[in-house]
């Protein structure tokens, strides 16, 4: 059988380490601006919906990436190629309605809470911005980690995903705070 | 398959993602709810992201390995056999160590950053509650889902990562509540 105890330990332990002092990161932004979430807490109730897409779009762009490698529609040498934009571009027109929509979501969410928030308006505004500014960075540390590991030799199924799933946590929240201070 | 049109990988990634924001926006409430039992523990909210990562990461991967099990027929839809409770088992081992490490980094990052939070054993005793009750929790819902599916004809690959990750982020939260109330009211601070 595939599976021990010793060995499912040995592989998980190194990566959910490494992943948690990414995330790490991300919590100290987060605690960083512990007073403007204590002055609007309607901020708070996006930050795990916020966090979790921009980790859905890129396990998506990652597993379409690394499946296209081992099948040879991409070369492991980085040049421009149809499937590559094809990929890119499909991942930033479904970050645009993901976002809008969690932003508009959000507004409908806080006034029905009672919480205070934003504008109505500037839900959107601020999900849309801060998501597709991490999106395009991690789409593009995406490329650069799938053709690393694929070049190296390790399945970047098993490598990017994880990580690039923590560095998103930490990418979304840095710029979703940033986006804010810039709307405040 | 891997060389589609932008508009058909578009409409099987949007309306997915739309779903899970409208649930991870439910879960951002209970959260927003707590905010002020938050406030009375300086530093908690650096706990935040890494313990939703954590069980996103220990959840998921679990839910990968018992449909890959299914398929191989390691794991019966309706038995409990030895490679389901080695799988169990770790995934407890993983939730118990890595709530620890989580609550020692938390401690270190504030210290590191200066930024001012409560003391050593209050993270700990609040990372490890959280951590691996939210973790025990989370591998029966897994195991759940992954027999349903299997039954329902479904295949647990498509169903249980994207379930248990916006489950565990709610389960986790949840979990979170608890054991700042408990560590409130036994007055652990």
């Amino acid at each position: 059988m595939i599976y021990s105890l010793k060995r499912i330990l040995k592989e998980s332990m190194p990566v959910l380490i490494i992943s948690a002092a990414v995330t790490m990161g991300a919590g100290i932004i987060l605690n960083k601006n512990s007073e403007m979430i204590m002055l609007l807490p309607g901020i708070i109730i996006i930050i795990p919906a916020f966090i979790n897409m921009g980790g859905s779009l890129m396990s998506v762009l990652s597993s379409r990436l690394s499946s296209a490698l081992h099948l040879g529609f991409i070369h492991p040498i980085l040049h421009k190629t149809k499937t590559l934009e094809r990929n890119l571009f499909a991942t930033l027109i479904t970050a645009v309605i993901s976002f809008t929509s969690l932003g508009f979501f959000a507004g409908i969410f806080t006034r029905i809470i009672g919480l205070e928030g934003l504008d109505i308006l500037m839900f959107p505004l601020l999900t849309l911005t801060a998501g597709i500014l991490t999106v395009l960075v991690l789409s593009f540390l995406s490329v650069i980690f799938s053709y690393v590991s694929f070049r190296k030799g390790l399945d970047p199924d098993n490598i990017v995903i994880p990580i690039l799933t923590s560095m998103g946590d930490f990418i979304g929240i840095l710029f979703l705070f940033l986006t804010l201070s810039l709307i405040l | 398959m891997v060389t589609r049109s932008i508009y058909r990988i578009v409409e099987e990634t949007a309306p997915l993602i739309v779903f899970y924001a409208i649930i991870g926006l439910i879960t951002g409430s209970i959260l927003g709810g707590i905010v002020n039992e938050i406030e009375l523990l300086p530093g908690l909210l650096i706990l935040i992201p890494p313990l939703l990562d954590m069980r996103g990461g220990i959840g998921s991967t679990l839910g990968a390995r018992l449909s890959s099990a299914l398929h191989l027929g390691y794991v019966k839809p309706d038995k409990t056999t030895k490679c389901l409770k080695i799988n169990i088992y770790s995934s407890l081992i993983l939730s118990l160590f890595m709530s620890v490490i989580l609550g020692i980094f938390a401690w270190v990052s504030c210290m590191l950053t200066g930024l001012m939070c409560v003391s050593f054993t209050t993270f700990l005793i609040i990372s490890v509650i959280a951590g691996f009750s939210s973790g025990v929790v989370l591998t029966f819902v897994a195991i759940f889902i992954v027999r349903i599916s299997y039954k329902k004809g479904l295949d647990p690959d498509d169903v249980t990562a994207p379930s248990i990750g916006t489950l565990g982020d709610m389960i986790t939260i949840i979990c979170l509540l608890l054991a700042i109330k408990l560590v409130l009211i036994l007055g652990l601070i």
